[in-house]
């Protein structure tokens, strides 16, 4: 199976994004955009705003980055990442999180 | 700022597939300042005190910040003061009890290995330096977690020989004091020629006295990376387009150690030192230096053109690196440590790759003859002779080399012998049947090399 991802998320200040690998096929049409009014409001309820969603297709599969920021004080990363992993779970896609500051260090100079 | 799904895709490809990590977090810690008393165990005390106190924070710190960015940190380590400088006002013949406070010191801070049981003395031996040496077998029996290391040579002083067969007996004694384990004791134990002072890698750690009260230094990811890396690029691509995959692989991997040890310096509230852009392998397989060069088109590691690959990957690795940090140091190189690699331990099995071709390639890469396994009846002076060997490689080409070897009692040439865990396993390797003690009896230092005329 070509590595893929479906919904990438990710939260600035704490920026980050959420991401998960899934065939395009399975992610589809009215399917998209259910995705994101489901992720953008579970995610809302959680404490993490989400201020930006790009979509794409790229290695094999479609792929979300919801650039998203935490405004519950009380929310950690690591929460949020249990969250999104069980969400994603009983979605049928994955979605992973991670600061926007890793990758900006990785890919800008 | 804008990032495209191909940069998101990368990154969690590196985390997710290719076991991007960030190798070591290693805390350096100053012990000047334990030093004064004349009574070596009051010194041990207020070593333990001040590593427990310093370093206390570091495992659940490292744990907080690995969570946060997603990233595994896969070891946290300790180093010190080289203990000859901290216990020299003692009046003990032997050190062994500073070494077991800090022992005790990296069991309560939770890190799996403490490095700086360590003296220089690449151009003498003064008495303190004489009873650390004499401590090491002790020292290395009486603890589990500390690492010694002694620095025979420098390209400024040369070697110092009558240091060098010191240690070819120290390192068959501590090899016997541990002969029911396959002479372990060898495996934290490193003698050096340029010493950094700043490495954060085991076994060969200190806090040079140069170093700052504490900091924290950073060894980026291992080698699956840059080995997925080249899979990718396939086998059409020319060498020069393998060095730029693998200078682009560095720099974010770099940048990725960076930002997570600048975090976690941060957070203890220590200053931040360096990034050691060293590929460490691990026994786990695909976390191989071997397969890199392997990836790169040789049937073996230790075939012909390993040299020339193993000095492409070295150089690649610096260049991306150097680009993505203003503070790069300790060894950054590629380590090729045998028994830590399996396809080192394969190409040693299947006699691709010899211990005379590792010194070969020690000369264009950190950091020498590493977890070097040989027949246990290895006399004091070939161990000798195959250090100074590897001190003349560092000390003429102006850079650091090392000697982690193991002469394992009872066991011969061809037989494997297994360490498990980070130091996995090794398969003895025979040495040259002919003496070299005429030339090691003969002791004194080997003057410093002539720094013009290169060629």
């Amino acid at each position: 199976m070509a590595f893929s991802f479906d919904t990438v998320c990710f939260p600035t200040e704490q920026t980050y994004r959420v991401i998960g690998p899934e065939h395009s096929s399975r992610v589809q049409g009215a399917h998209r955009a259910s995705l994101v009014a489901s992720l953008t409001g579970q995610l809302a309820e959680y404490g993490v705003v989400v201020e930006d969603v790009e979509h794409g297709d790229g290695e094999g599969c479609f792929a979300m980055v919801f650039t998203a920021r935490m405004v519950n004080p009380l929310l950690t990363l690591p929460a949020l990442r249990e969250f999104l992993k069980k969400k994603g779970a009983e979605m049928g896609i994955s979605l992973r999180v991670q600061r926007e500051d890793l990758f900006l260090a990785m890919h800008r100079i | 700022m804008w990032l495209s799904s191909e940069e998101i895709f990368e990154t969690v490809r590196m985390i997710e597939m290719e076991h991007l990590d960030v190798r070591t977090v290693t805390l350096g810690i100053n012990l000047l300042d334990c030093a004064g008393s004349s009574d070596v165990k009051t010194v041990a005390t207020r070593v333990y005190d001040k590593v427990v106190r310093t370093a206390g924070g570091l495992a659940a710190v490292v744990k907080e910040v690995s969570d946060d960015f997603g990233i595994p940190i896969v070891n946290r380590r300790i180093s010190v003061t080289p203990v000859a400088y901290v216990a020299a006002a003692t009046d003990a013949k032997d050190y062994t009890p500073i070494a077991e406070a800090l022992d005790r010191a990296a069991e309560v801070a939770g890190v799996d290995f403490l490095g700086g049981f360590s003296a220089l003395v690449h151009k003498g031996v003064n008495p303190c330096d004489d009873v650390l040496i004499s401590s090491i077998p002790n020292a290395l029996a009486a603890t589990q977690r500390v690492c010694a290391s002694v620095n025979c040579a420098s390209t400024r002083a040369g070697i110092n020989m009558d240091a060098i067969v010191r240690m070819g007996e120290i390192v068959v004694e501590s090899a016997w004091r541990s002969a029911d384990q396959g002479g372990i004791y060898c495996g934290r134990l490193v003698v050096f020629a340029n010493v950094p002072e700043d490495n954060p890698f085991m076994a060969g750690a200190m806090h040079g006295i140069g170093e700052a009260e504490a900091c924290i230094n950073v060894g980026v990811s291992g080698p699956g990376v840059v080995r997925a890396t080249l899979d990718r690029l396939g086998r059409d691509c020319d060498l020069g387009e393998v060095a730029e995959a693998i200078k682009r692989t560095s720099f974010k991997i770099t940048r990725t150690g960076e930002l997570v040890g600048r975090e976690v310096s941060r957070r203890m509230n220590v200053r931040f030192g360096i990034v050691d852009l060293s590929l460490a392998p691990t026994p786990a397989r695909g976390d191989s230096v071997a397969e890199i060069l392997e990836s790169m088109g040789l049937e073996r590691c230790g075939t012909h053109g390993s040299t020339a690959a193993l000095a492409l990957l070295n150089d690649a690795v610096k260049k991306g690196g150097a680009m993505a940090s203003s503070y790069v140091g300790g060894l950054s190189g590629a380590f090729i440590p045998v028994s830590e690699d399996s396809a080192m331990v394969d190409a040693a099995e299947c006699g691709a790759i010899s211990l005379d071709k590792l010194e070969a390639m020690t000369a264009v890469c950190s950091v020498g003859l590493d977890m070097v396994a040989v027949p246990g009846d290895t006399t004091p002076e070939t161990i000798a002779a195959i250090m100074a060997d590897e001190m003349a490689i560092g000390v003429v080409n102006g850079k650091t080399t090392g000697v982690r070897i193991i002469p394992v009692p009872g066991r011969q040439a061809g037989d494997r012998v297994q360490y498990g865990g980070l130091l996995g396993e090794a398969i003895v390797m025979p040495v040259n049947r002919f003496s070299s003690a005429g030339f090691v009896r003969r002791k004194g230092r080997i003057p410093a090399p002539i720094q013009s005329l290169t060629n």
